[in-house]
């Protein structure tokens, strides 16, 4: 693949004895196992380990824009929450047994009891663990996503890898940038660039689905983001917006694979259809992204799948279109792939990385970081 | 198009609702703009209509519409309920290329900070909070209510305030005024309107105060979904 754009996907993996057994064991499609068997490390501690709910991990991101780190994790400990330090000084894990994940009926007048059963030392070096120790062990206890601080905006429930990826975009404080988001709703990510820029500089929000425009303009709205403009467009035609940009976020929509833990219809919802369907689109969006970023600018594109059609080939499709389109390495994670089934990806790719749930107590997720150069534009 | 720049009449209203907030230092430094409403917009772009209880013009603080049992149908039927709804919003005037992007149809620019309707400023939420950084240290010489912890989390989901949680509150208060409702860390959750005037707030069982707006009635309506 690494000359030529015109290859067959998505990939099927004709059936075995081995991927029989385990989409049995674990209820999913089995085209989906045999296909994780082909990319994904220890596929079976995967099935096992997003097979448990206990695995779950929450994470907050500090609103900075309203509260700085220290006061927030100061007021969530005094509050009976059990945090844990993460490689991102604002991000922090909540230690919360999975029945409080946030409903509809906890946001009344509802508290629950904290469960110290979830001790889980931080078996990856991501987060650290921490927790308050005057509290009481059984505490009155809301909801993670019903706090006053929750509503006040001060903290955004949201996924490390997440976190990472916006963190990749290496935003520099206050920075004057102009950046494009071009897949905003719910608005985690926008939300976060926002705060990086301290309400400085543009963010241009793309949003195709009008249904989810509001959760966004919502986050918006509770984490104070004064410099964002939204748009309800597809982002593949942003051109006609006429602005060129710093940074270019590309969270594409992806078929999710890597939330089937959060998701469990995902197991059986999904069809090698959509997966076409997803890369087709990831393609011509990352291509309309890249087009109007700035020489010398950065792109992260990222997704929350593991499939390399939807990852590494999309990010060698960019490769092939512009030879400006340079990769620069992401720091955390497991490195991406630079060959897949009778695919081979530029040496490079291994410089993007893939965060499985097993591995990272992440969502899985893949962020791939590309660079603009400065001396050539022209696409061949 | 729906975005535009403030026209005389809107600054002066402008001007004078920050000078009564106690924020007039802070008008002009950040750009305010005006969405105008088309009757259709709110509706094309999936605004969410959530049929709330109570007051029918309460500021829209998330951008979004919070009406009264009024459905998206209503709307479209009666249009002109919409039309003298003036949306304010505040961006950094980094923002670059606003006038550009205003063009270009956005759903929103900025951080919406209240509604303009009849020749009056109705705050919103984001109101309230640019009022309440500006006076982190300072005394508090605008409306305001103190509650007490246990109401907080009441109002924080649309109650309406009793006499016996009020704490402090504005001496100067009077009847049916709007004020910022705050908990005893000075942190905004809601704003409400006052049913009496100064010390008359404290009388204990009885409503004192109506909450008109707070921070959690639109999550419970919209309970957010992302998972990523
Ligand atoms: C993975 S989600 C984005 C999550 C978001 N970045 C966050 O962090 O909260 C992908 C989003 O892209 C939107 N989308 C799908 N196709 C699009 C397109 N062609 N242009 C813009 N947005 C699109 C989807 O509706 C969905 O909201």
């Amino acid at each position: 693949m690494t000359e030529d754009n015109d290859v067959i996907y998505p990939v099927f993996f004709p059936s075995s004895e081995q991927s029989r057994k385990l989409s049995n064991k674990y209820g999913y499609n089995e085209w989906m196992i045999s296909r994780f068997l082909n990319y994904v490390p220890d596929p079976e501690k995967l099935l096992e380990y997003i097979d448990n709910k206990e695995n779950l991990h929450t994470y907050v991101r500090t609103n900075t824009l309203k509260i700085d780190p220290g006061t927030l994790k100061r007021r969530l400990l005094s509050k009976g929450f059990r945090l844990k330090d993460t490689i991102l000084d604002e991000v922090f894990e909540v230690l919360i047994p999975i029945s409080y994940q946030p409903t509809h009926e906890f946001l009344r007048e509802k508290v629950h009891y904290l469960d110290d059963h979830r001790d889980v030392q931080g078996k990856h070096s991501l987060s650290s663990f921490q927790v308050d120790k005057n509290k009481p062990k059984r505490t009155k206890l809301p909801s993670i996503g019903s706090t006053i601080e929750y509503l006040r905006g001060y903290y955004y429930i949201q996924d490390l890898s997440s976190c990472i990826a916006v963190n990749e975009l290496n935003i520099p404080d206050k920075g004057h940038l102009n950046i494009l988001d071009m897949a905003a709703a719910p608005g985690g990510k926008t939300t976060y660039m926002a705060q990086k820029l301290q309400n400085n500089g543009m963010i241009v929000a793309c949003e195709s689905n009008s249904k989810r425009l509001s959760s966004l303009i919502f986050n918006l709205s509770r984490c104070f983001v004064k410099n964002a403009a939204v748009f309800n467009m597809k982002s593949e035609e942003v051109e006609k917006l006429e602005i060129e940009f710093d940074r270019v976020l590309l969270d594409a929509p992806c078929t999710c694979e890597g939330i089937i833990q959060k998701d469990t219809s995902r197991k059986k919802s999904r069809t090698l259809k959509d997966l076409e369907i997803c890369s087709d689109l990831q393609k011509k969006m990352i291509i309309a992204g890249f087009k109007v970023l700035k020489p010398g600018g950065l792109m992260v594109y990222s997704t929350c799948s593991f499939a390399p059609e939807e990852n590494e080939m999309v990010i060698q499709y960019l490769l092939n279109s512009f030879k400006d389109a340079k990769i620069e390495p992401v720091i955390f994670g497991s490195e991406g792939l630079t060959k897949f089934h009778e695919y081979k990806f530029t040496e490079q790719m291994h410089q993007t990385k893939r965060f499985y749930p097993h591995y990272h107590d992440t969502n899985g997720f893949f962020i791939a970081k590309i660079r603009k150069k400065v001396f050539d534009t022209s696409a061949f | 198009m729906p975005f535009r720049l403030l026209n005389h009449v809107e600054e002066t209203i402008l001007k004078r609702s920050f000078s009564i907030w106690g924020i007039f230092e802070l008008y002009g430094k950040e750009k305010l703009i005006i969405a105008t409403p088309s009757s259709t917009m709110d509706l094309k772009h999936g605004g969410l209509k959530i049929k709330n209880r109570g007051i029918q013009d309460r500021p829209q603080s998330f951008g979004i519409e919070v009406l009264t049992n009024v459905t998206n149908s209503e709307i479209f039927q009666n249009p002109v309920k919409e039309s003298n709804r003036l949306k304010v919003y505040l961006c950094s005037h980094s923002l670059e290329h606003v006038n550009h992007l205003m063009e270009s149809d956005p759903v929103l620019v900025g951080l919406q900070i209240g509604i303009i309707r009849n020749k009056k400023f109705s705050i919103g939420l984001n109101f309230a909070e640019i009022v309440l950084n500006y006076h982190k240290n300072r005394d508090l010489d605008f409306p305001y209510v103190i509650i007490n912890g246990k109401a907080a989390n009441l109002v924080c989901f649309g109650r309406d305030i009793m006499g016996n949680s009020v704490i402090s509150c504005y001496r100067k208060i009077k009847d049916n005024q709007i004020l910022i409702i705050l908990n005893e860390d000075r942190e905004v959750l809601g704003i409400g309107r006052s049913r009496f005037a100064g010390d008359l707030l404290y009388r204990p069982n009885v409503i004192t105060v109506d909450t008109i707006e707070d921070i959690g009635t639109f999550y419970l309506q919209n309970e957010n979904m992302s998972i990523r």
